[in-house]
């Protein structure tokens, strides 16, 4: 295969004409002719000869002949001078011994009545006429006295009996010799011609032929004359091709070598979308192309109505390949620029690009360069299916953040209103009956089964429920099935309909389930609705320092989660830890504890503060923990309690605990609580150094200070070498309303 | 133009397409879908919907189409093989498979558009 291959069998449509198609061989007419000629030549010489040989055998007896009749006349003188009939006679009768002589007379002066005459019994006798003139010779003599006068004459024919039988053997013989000599100068001719023109052009022809076919050929070129010339040239000629199919082979190895590292699948197909010899390899190998096989089969492998892409592909040849040549370049456009091949084994993704290969007259070949994509794809939508997760990550977020929640919930109850109405129709009710008295179809119930399930079925796809999903397909199935047959639901069908339903309200239950254990609200998630936050804030300065009802439901409603105080914790305590070269790793468990609003908007900073002041303070370097025997990696724990006054959120870490001492200073104190409330003071720290991360001593007293605003406080629950635990804790009530007083 | 019962199903439908580049009406009630026929190239139609099948819709959105001069086409969307099948004797003059499968929604959309200009041109 190759990018032009030519099979040897096309060639063969191009061999000189097969011997089969020869009226005759060049030797043998050339033999004909020459023996044709022979004939003619060596027949003109025989004619010529015979003639020849006939006229001297003629004139001899002619002469014989006179001779006779002269010397019979010149016998006869006397008779005729004196009248003496008798002698006459008796002279004819002479004549009897010479057989050759047929008739003889003596005729009077007169010359009209023979005076007497001799007949040789094979004739009839009397003067000679036209026809017998041809076997014989007839002369005549006059008798004439001494004195010279004419006394008659003499006539005399003789047979040519003998002369035509002596010419007939003659001319036998001449012919024959003629034929032989015919004959064999015939034949030398056709060896001759044979060995030296008609078996030089036979090897030239094969040489030929073997030529067409493929083969590199050479003929004897020795001779001296022109079939040695013509012997020379041919094989100048087949060197010629030779060379010149030596590079185009190399030539379509170089540009298939080009075209397979392209990675383009290159594919040639015609006016009646049949594909042409010409393609890539790569085109055999991904798209299975083989010539004679359709452009559109090749693209679309199935024939299936419901394929849009093969339907516009197929609308789209039958414009591109008829268009006017002006409107080709519009109708690429229109033409496919992807394909998504899936077999078995893999999917593999070409971008197309069809381009004009040849246009003669009406005639139009079309090529097609598929470019293999397919990592480029998958890489792609592996980025598009990261961007998704991402996506539905943050679409939760929102969803949370605008009352998601709340759309799920609306889900969840329209669609269990929907199984209700499923189930509701299957109660009993009298069955409808055909106007031929046989039960109608269940169609009715089939066909409301499948709407409400389907729609079920595509909005859980909306929430990525596919449990769900594949449970409703399930159903679906069973009702395509029913729907298929007969639209008749008989027993077993209900009981699995109804199990399928069954299953279907399962699912949706798990789905609840689901969201309210990933979501940090609970179930309070799908209690959840979207109100703006400045007027709930609003709502709370309203009712800020009263304690009645209103202001506790206000409080209720304002109240946000912990975990979204605590998001931003985990990057920033790492990057802490980094800078201060240790190892430490932080625990969080908020449990799915609320904060009144007033705290969740200072809580991020001050936990920012108190863990700061952890893994600078409290967390020893790696040496000092392991020479303490204690875990290399420190640890830092936030979590929450819930209480009667209030959400109680804890931090504690396994550090080398305050430095009592230090914060007691001049004034020794009685309890590590007291000495921790020196420490609340501005301008007190117990660290000797101060750095980027603490140690300036205004963190603790401004967390303070910030925690009081919101009705909080910081308190001191332990600490010692192992570790210390502080409490962010509702100031009591008393403390809470002598501060509102001192603020207001 | 798709028109669907399902905001759901159109919400993510409109997103998806929106990010190809196209410009989408979502129609959850077909009764006002006919107002705008003359905006669309195209109409995408649900199959099964509460009250009015796709058939119906389809019906009617055609008279009021020839009314208005507006010849999109119309095609039948859905995931429900059996009702695809039957998209011509319905009078569709196409179906979109695999409903859900964003992916295969553009490829389908965009070979659709296609065949409705090349149908156009041939007209």
């Amino acid at each position: 295969m190759g990018l032009v291959p030519r099979s040897n069998d096309k060639l063969g449509e191009h061999a000189p004409p097969a011997s089969s198609r020869r009226k005759g061989s060049l030797a043998t007419r050339l033999a004909l002719g020459t023996v044709f000629l022979v004939l003619c030549v060596t027949g003109i010489t025989v004619v010529e000869l015979t003639h020849r040989e006939w006229e001297r055998l003629l004139e001899s007896k002619r002469t014989a002949a006179d001779m006779v009749a002269n010397l019979f006349a010149g016998s006869m003188a006397p008779a005729l001078d004196f009248g003496d009939a008798e002698a006459v006679k008796a002279g004819l009768d002479g004549l009897r011994s010479n057989t050759m002589i047929v008739y003889a007379a003596v005729f009077g002066a007169d010359g009209r009545n023979p005076v007497a005459e001799h007949h040789n019994g094979r004739g009839d006798g009397g003067p000679s006429d036209g026809a017998r003139a041809e076997g014989e010779i007839q002369v005549q003599s006059s008798v004439h006295s001494p004195t010279g006068t004419r006394l008659g004459s003499v006539v005399v024919r003789v047979s040519l009996a003998r002369e035509v039988h002596a010419f007939r053997r003659t001319r036998a013989r001449l012919i024959g010799f003629g034929a032989l000599f015919a004959t064999a100068l015939a034949s030398l001719l056709v060896v001759i011609m044979r060995r030296v023109l008609v078996a030089p052009l036979g090897r030239l022809e094969a040489a030929a032929i073997r030529l067409a076919a493929g083969d590199r050929v050479e003929v004897p070129a020795d001779r001296d004359d022109e079939l040695g010339s013509l012997s020379r040239a041919f094989n100048s000629m087949a060197s010629a091709i030779d060379d010149r199919e030596r590079r185009i082979a190399a030539q379509n190895r170089r540009l298939q070598a080009l075209f397979d590292n392209m990675g383009q699948a290159i594919i040639v197909f015609g006016g009646d979308r049949l594909l042409t010899e010409e393609r890539s390899r790569s085109a055999e190998r991904w798209l299975d192309a083989r010539p004679g096989n359709s452009i559109l089969d090749i693209l679309y492998p199935e024939d299936d109505s419901l394929d849009i892409e093969r339907q516009a592909f197929d609308a789209w040849l039958d414009v591109a390949l008829n268009a006017p040549p002006d409107k080709f370049r519009e109708l690429i456009e229109l033409a496919p620029r992807e394909l998504e091949r899936r077999t078995s084994s893999e999917t593999m993704f070409f971008q197309l690009s069809f381009r004009l290969a040849e246009q003669l007259g009406s005639t139009r070949q079309l090529m097609l360069l598929a470019t293999d994509v397919t990592e480029q794809r998958r890489l792609e939508r592996s980025v598009v299916e990261k961007d998704r997760e991402h996506e539905r990550e943050l679409s939760a977020l929102r969803r949370l953040a605008t009352g998601g929640g709340q759309q799920l919930g609306s889900f969840l109850e329209i669609a269990r209103r929907r199984l209700a109405t499923c189930r509701e129709l299957f109660l009993p009710s009298p069955a409808p009956v055909a106007a031929d008295g046989e039960a109608a179809p269940d169609r009715a119930l089939v066909e409301s089964l499948f709407q409400d399930l389907h729609t079920i079925r595509a909005e859980a796809r909306c929430f990525d429920l596919a449990q769900l999903e594949a449970e409703v397909a399930n159903v679906e199935n069973e009702l395509a099935r029913i729907r298929n047959e007969d639209y008749r639901v008989r027993d077993a069908d209900r009981g699995t309909l109804l199990r399928g339903i069954e299953h279907v309200a399962r699912r949706l239950d798990e789905a609840e389930r689901g969201f309210v254990e990933a979501s940090p609200l609970g179930p309070n998630a799908l209690d959840q609705i979207s109100v703006r936050r400045s007027r709930l804030t609003a709502l709370a300065d309203a009712t800020r320092g009263k304690h009645d009802r209103i202001a506790r439901l206000v409080d209720d409603m304002t109240a946000r989660p912990l975990v979204e105080s605590l998001a931003l914790l985990p990057e920033a305590v790492a990057r802490w830890a980094e800078r201060a070269g240790k190892k430490v790793q932080l625990m969080l468990e908020p449990e799915k504890a609320e904060i009144p609003l007033g705290l969740s908007q200072i809580l991020g900073g001050v936990l920012s503060h108190l863990l700061r002041n952890a893994v600078a303070h409290g967390i020893e370097p790696e040496s000092e923990r392991t020479a303490r025997g204690k875990p290399v990696i420190g640890s830092i724990r936030v979590w929450a309690e819930s209480g009667p006054a209030g959400t109680r959120i804890h931090v504690s870490d396994d550090g080398r605990g305050f430095d009592l001492a230090a914060l007691d200073g001049d004034a020794p104190t009685a309890s590590p609580q007291r000495a921790f409330a020196r420490a609340l003071t501005p301008g007190v720290t117990t660290s000797s150094t101060s750095g980027d991360l603490a140690g300036l001593g205004v963190g603790l007293p401004a967390v303070q200070h910030e925690l009081q605003s919101v009705g909080y406080q910081i308190e001191l629950v332990s600490t010692s070498a192992s570790g210390t635990t502080l409490a962010l804790a509702p100031l009591p009530r008393r403390e809470r309303r002598l501060l509102e007083r001192h603020v207001g | 133009m798709v028109i669907d019962d399902s905001e759901l199903v159109l919400g993510r439908v409109k997103s998806r397409l929106t990010r190809e580049g196209y410009e989408v009406l979502t129609v959850s009630n077909p009764a006002g879908a006919s107002r705008q026929l003359s905006q669309c190239d195209l109409v995408l139609i649900d199959f099964h919907m509460p009250g009015m099948g796709g058939g119906e819709v389809l019906t009617n959105l055609r008279k009021a189409g020839k009314a208005m001069g507006a010849q999109p086409l119309f095609f039948l969307y859905t995931s429900d093989k059996t009702a695809s099948r039957k998209h011509r004797d319905l009078g569709f003059d196409g179906a979109l498979i695999n409903k859900g499968d964003d992916e295969s929604l553009v490829q389908q959309l965009a070979a659709a558009l296609r065949f409705a200009k090349l149908r156009r041109m041939t007209r």
